[in-house]
């Protein structure tokens, strides 16, 4: 484990990440090891985030340096042949009538930092979209996310659909984003409400 | 004639609502939605038409306010100006791109990275001009000035004696620039490059203060209060920490202090939560600046400002747009009673009010004030 690394990870030092993971590279150390190095940065940055240290800032940082430190780990992984183990995939997009796509985006990097697979459906999604994605029969969790109060009803097309086609106990659904709120999940017997995308990460090591 | 909404009402709605915005108990609490296209919905209009067929908005917008016996304050019919204004803000279609509304889907921005890290020394240089496209909507924006031109506004809230929510308008830099690099670009600029990001909000401080030049210019009205909506929702707490917010106070507070000087009172309408950095605007002076809360907790408002700035706000859409009727009123009935005392407070919602408010619940917060909000003499 380095050290050195897992604390540049935690203190958002970007140059000094992607140098030690460059010079990682040269010295031809198991990619994945190093992947495990930034996971525990990672970690640390939620923690961080949890004891109100670091703010949503700083973990959108950290999801930030992440992506560019596994950009340069991608070509040896590829030209390896390694598959990264994934804790889980996750279905994620924002519902249909609702474009904005910021919080997905955030979240939907953090898990991935976090050891998630993801499918990103996009924006708009029309329910029958999610449903077929929901087939594949790795997945485990829905993650739907909305910013207006009026994509609150595609979330329930969504699961009107998913109970029409037998799927509703396949998945976990999970909700977020401004629109949302703990009651109004438990309005619409969702699975869970993430309010942050560091909860939202708990939710789904809790879910998979 | 102006408008009585209660018997026991003893005001009308601008001596009402101005006794609030200068800390004084008016006669009772004012009501002061602030609509974006609900109007639509209420009266069988598609938000579409309602945004643009501004004649039929106001239509609209008269309709409600007769359905509901008026409102004490005028928040305006069909939005579009705004987004063909060539000002610098985050609604305009000259900097960002938008869908407009198609049907009942309202108006959605498509965030994305528009200007790149690299650019911060141009923005510094030369402004937001080399983000400036689409002229050709410059032709549009005149023709919709026109069109509001020819509605009667004016006549019919000066017969009621009522007051617009804003005359005008500006973002800070550091809201357009969070636009321009996208939420997470600007986020991760506020942690690794912050003093660019101060040094760019700096260099254009100057360039915004002028779009408020023309717009003091074209709308003051003498003898009357106005309000300037000073509007910024990214560099709240919920996002950066009160010391990345610190590094942002001195420009926002020399643009509250550009306004001031102009006799306006600073409409703060600070989307997300603020609570955390409040005591910064306890430096203003009082009766000169008002709040129109998002998710900051208005209670703690109280506290912190109630001794020199108005409040209103903080009821969710999620109560006001889904809750029931009952829901609504006991929220409202809760915010009233712990703050109305000593004045300086209106009910309003969290920025503007769902599309989709159904008649019941807009009427539950109008009732909610006749019921708990007259100041007892």
């Amino acid at each position: 484990m380095n050290k050195e690394l897992v604390t540049a990870m935690a203190d958002l030092d970007r140059s000094k990440v992607l140098e030690i993971v460059s010079n990682e590279i040269e010295k031809k150390t198991d990619p994945l090891k190093i992947i495990d190095c930034l996971s525990e940065g990672v970690e640390l940055v939620g923690r961080y985030f949890e004891k109100k240290e670091y703010f949503l800032a700083e973990l959108i940082t950290g999801g930030d340096i992440f992506e560019d430190a596994f950009q340069k780990l991608k070509p040896i992984l590829e030209k390896n042949d390694i598959v990264l183990q994934s804790k889980g995939k996750i279905v994620i997009g924002t519902v249909q009538g609702d474009v904005h796509d910021i919080g997905k985006n955030i979240v939907k990097t953090i898990l991935i930092a976090s050891g998630f697979s993801i499918e990103d459906l996009g924006v708009d999604v029309q329910p029958e979209k999610f449903i077929e994605a929901v087939k594949q029969p790795e997945i485990k969790i829905l993650a739907l996310s909305a910013l207006l109060t009026i994509a609150i009803d595609s979330v329930k097309d969504i699961i009107r659909l998913l109970e029409r086609e037998n799927l509703r106990e396949k998945v976990r659904i999970i909700i977020g984003g401004s629109a949302f709120t703990e009651d109004i999940a438990y309005k619409l017997g969702v699975d869970a409400f993430g309010k942050d995308p560091r909860e939202a990460v708990k939710l789904c090591q809790k879910f998979i | 004639m102006p408008l009585k909404q209660h018997e026991n009402e003893t005001m009308t709605p601008r001596e009402r609502v101005e006794a609030a915005l200068a800390i004084k108990e008016p006669d009772r609490v004012p009501f002061t939605p602030a609509f974006h296209c609900a109007q639509a919905r209420l009266t069988g209009m598609t938000i579409e038409e309602f945004f643009f067929d501004i004649p039929k908005s106001f239509e609209a917008v008269k309709k409600v306010w007769e359905m509901l016996g008026g409102f004490d304050i005028y928040s305006g019919c069909s939005p579009i100006l705004g987004y063909y204004a060539p000002i610098p803000n985050s609604h305009s279609q000259l900097y960002f791109d938008w869908t407009l509304p198609k049907g009942n889907i309202p108006e959605q921005m498509h965030e994305r990275e528009i200007m790149k890290r690299e650019d911060y020394d141009l923005v510094i240089q030369e402004g937001f001009e080399p983000f400036k496209r689409r002229p050709e909507l410059l032709n549009d924006f005149g023709k919709i000035l026109t069109q509001f031109s020819k509605l009667d506004t004016v006549n019919w809230l000066k017969d009621m004696d009522v007051m617009n929510l804003s005359d005008v308008f500006i973002e800070p830099p550091v809201d357009m620039i969070s636009f321009l690099r996208s939420f997470n670009k600007f986020l991760t600029d506020v942690v690794e490059i912050p003093e660019k990001v101060v040094e760019a909000c700096e260099a254009t401080e100057g360039e915004l203060l002028k779009t408020l030049d023309f717009q003091f210019q074209a709308f003051r009205r003498k003898d009357l209060t106005q309000m300037c909506l000073f509007g910024f929702s990214r560099i709240a707490t919920n996002f950066i920490s009160p010391k990345k917010f610190e590094l942002f106070w001195p420009h926002i507070k020399r643009i509250t202090e550009y306004i001031l000087k102009n006799d306006f009172i600073v409409q703060f309408h600070i989307d997300n939560d603020y609570t955390d950095v409040l005591e910064y605007f306890t430096e203003f002076p009082k009766g000169k600046i008002m709040f129109h809360l998002d998710m900051t907790d208005i209670f703690k408002a109280k506290e912190i400002l109630g001794d020199r700035a108005c409040l209103m706000g903080n009821v969710p859409p999620q109560i006001t747009g889904r809750g029931s009727p009952k829901e609504v009123e006991d929220y409202c009935k809760k915010q009233i009673e712990g703050c109305m005392e000593g004045g300086g407070y209106m009910l309003g919602s969290s920025c503007v009010l769902p599309d989709e408010i159904p008649v019941a619940n807009l009427k539950a917060m109008k009732d909610s004030v006749m019921k708990y909000g007259f100041y007892k003499r």
